[in-house]
């Protein structure tokens, strides 16, 4: 690495106009990210235009600053009102939800930012010094791989299920046939979708995410006005404590290089690595048993995790051309808008220009380190709002989320439709978190077994007896086992 | 919990049954090749499997937990079922009168039926997240939200 070079760009990124683009990215990420049904994929794709007229290191300050800000602010209304702003913070309601419960949501929200903060570092940093390494690593998978990822990846719906596993894997499955909804990804052929077009590309996700846990959560809110009590949220310090850091560090740690490791493959975004941080976590942990009802480690685990991978997916974007999620694609567009084509040849060619964005992602995280803590006061000040004024606006905030993603009221039904399902779910103890992972890994698994199969001739045998898909299918075997037994232990 | 899991056990069933009802229409696979039922398929039994499995444990359950009855007459349950009433309302309504006029409406009544009772912090708590949403959307983030027909948008 040339590190003159290296901190040359650093210097670029630090003068004022860069770093100011930096800052009103970061803000402007974070209350997108908070805002459900707003991704980070919408945020950017909606900013890009306005960064066209502008100097590269302005223009990839500002998108690199949403791109962290973003994945941040998801979980912020996670932890508030148990509702990802972004599917990457659906692992960090699990527990940052119940902490917010026992007024505890400054506590959640520190921590939420500072393990952000060091995922989102961490992953900038591997990506700086070990990007062309970890890509040729991840370019060695093929379907059968990707398959074994994601059924590795749905194990996890049994950390996910709570006290009944049994409930837990029949909502899964229910998740996963409704993930087969719309278009065969291999024929084309319109699977369910009732002869409506609108279900062609299947349930759109963000608005199923919604009515899941939005419209789900704001219709008990309502069952339940007089029998909760109001939650005041105690915030001592905007700063995580020194015991949780200790507490939480060793997952933090592990769940930021696994995050960017998750990251660099393309198609296994944040989501995924959250739950797959949360779960190992979990895994590890002396107390399992406690995770889901507000332990600290939980979410510093799935908050680090989804941040590291950011930079993750940065990797095999600028180092190979080839996104690692729906977020790196748009910026891969902004870069070619800016003359830029991102590919091993960058790495020979125009050096100045990836270390410009290393410097941009590593200042990014700082910004939003900054302008988290500021803002943590703000933010958890919403859950102290009464219930009668704060549960018609979060209706509202989520009727239009779920119609923002394609200008479609039949988006908002679909919203409706999934928030009295999860309402009846979550009223008869049938985990609902289950649904969401079912829907994100449901589609990987599928495409990629069938492509495996065709290219292996139809012999299931010699898909699953690869050597990595076999060692993710073990590994998700044993996630299998090992619940089971704690959850008898339990009983 | 015993009676309201065989109900879930039972509906699991039925979407079972109606995924392999829809799967009789889809193309049959080319020779050496997995069609787009296979994958359907597969979950449709695990589905009925774990359905069936639920229902079995639960009729042989000798301690159940306490369910929280689903009462027509209790307070919460009018609330949630008025609520969803008046969401299915105000989105029928929105592409007819817009969403100002529509949110303008609908955010005082769901603050009225949660027991709200300060009518001036009502109405300017409305007027501002109406205002506040509809800017945000359409000036910022550049989504028109409908604008309602009735006025020739």
């Amino acid at each position: 690495m040339d590190i003159d070079l290296f901190f040359g760009a650093l210097l670029g990124i630090l003068e004022w106009k860069p770093l100011l683009m930096i800052f009103a990215g970061v803000a402007g990420g974070i209350l997108i990210g908070s805002l459900p049904g707003l991704t980070a994929t919408m945020g950017v794709a909606l900013l890009v235009p306005f960064t066209f007229g502008l100097p590269f290191n302005e223009s990839i300050g500002m998108l690199l600053g949403i791109f962290s800000g973003s994945v941040y602010g998801g979980s912020i209304s996670a932890i508030l009102i148990n509702t990802p702003g972004t599917p990457a913070a659906a692992a960090t309601l699990l527990d940052g939800y119940p902490l917010s419960q026992k007024g505890e949501a400054g506590r959640a929200l520190s921590m939420s930012v500072f393990a952000s903060f060091v995922g989102g570092f961490t992953g900038a940093l591997i990506m700086t010094f070990l990007s062309p390494q970890i890509s040729q690593l991840a370019l060695e998978f093929s379907a059968a791989e990707y398959f074994g990822l994601a059924v590795f990846g749905l194990s996890i719906i049994i950390s996910v299920s709570g006290k009944s596993i049994l409930k837990g894997i029949m909502v899964g499955f229910l998740g996963l046939l409704i993930s087969t909804m719309g278009m065969d990804p291999v024929s084309g052929y319109p699977r369910f979708t009732f002869g409506s077009m609108n279900l062609f590309e299947g349930p759109a996700f963000i608005p199923t995410l919604i009515g899941l846990f939005a419209f789900a959560e704001v219709f008990k809110g309502v069952e339940q006005l007089t029998t909760t009590k109001q939650v005041v949220s105690k915030i001592k310090s905007v700063f995580p404590s020194l015991t949780d850091i200790k507490r939480a560090w060793k997952d933090m740690a592990k769940s930021s290089v696994m995050g960017t490791f998750i990251g660099s493959i393309p198609g296994a975004g944040s989501d995924i690595a959250a739950f797959v941080g949360y779960s190992e976590a979990k895994r590890r942990s002396k107390n399992p048993e406690e995770f889901g009802t507000g332990k600290i480690e939980g979410v510093a685990a799935s908050e680090s995790a989804n941040n590291a991978c950011s930079g993750g997916a940065m990797i095999p974007m600028l180092s190979l051309g080839v996104p690692g999620d729906a977020v790196t694609a748009i910026l891969l567009g902004a870069f070619v808008i800016q003359g830029i084509q991102p590919g091993p040849m960058l790495y020979k060619e125009d050096l100045d220009t990836v270390y410009s964005v290393f410097s941009a992602m590593l200042v990014a995280n700082v910004a939003m380190l900054i302008v988290g803590f500021l803002g943590i006061r703000f933010f958890a000040r919403a859950i102290t709002v009464r219930k009668s004024i704060l549960l018609p606006a979060i209706f509202v905030m989520s009727m239009v989320g779920a119609y923002s993603m394609r200008n479609n009221m039949f988006d908002v039904w679909l919203a409706l439709g999934f928030g009295v399902l999860g309402y009846f779910l979550q009223r008869y103890r049938f985990p609902v978190s289950p649904i969401l992972l079912a829907l994100i890994l449901g589609p990987m698994a599928e495409s990629n077994l069938r492509r495996a199969l065709i290219i292996a001739d139809n012999s299931m045998v010699d898909v699953l007896t690869r050597p990595i898909t076999a060692v993710f299918l073990i590994l998700g075997v044993l996630t299998l086992i090992t619940s089971i037994l704690r959850q008898r232990r339990l009983k | 919990m015993k009676r309201i899991d065989i109900i879930f056990g039972i509906i699991g069933l039925a979407i079972s049954a109606g995924v392999f009802y829809m799967l009789g229409d889809f193309p049959e696979d080319q020779p050496g090749e997995v069609g787009a039922g296979f994958f359907p398929n597969i979950l449709a039994y695990g589905l009925g499997v774990t359905s069936l499995i639920l229902i079995i444990s639960s009729v042989f359950e000798k301690i159940s937990e306490e369910a929280e009855p689903f009462k027509l007459t209790d307070a919460g349950i009018q609330r949630a079922g008025i609520s969803l009433i008046a969401t299915a309302i105000y989105c029928l309504a929105m592409d007819m009168f817009g969403f100002i006029a529509c949110t303008m409406i609908f955010l005082p009544f769901m603050m009225f039926l949660l027991k709200e009772r300060k009518y001036f912090q009502m109405v300017v708590v409305s007027g501002a997240i109406t205002a506040t949403v509809f800017l945000v959307f359409s000036s910022f983030l550049n989504i028109t939200l409908p604008l309602g027909t009735i006025y020739g948008y």
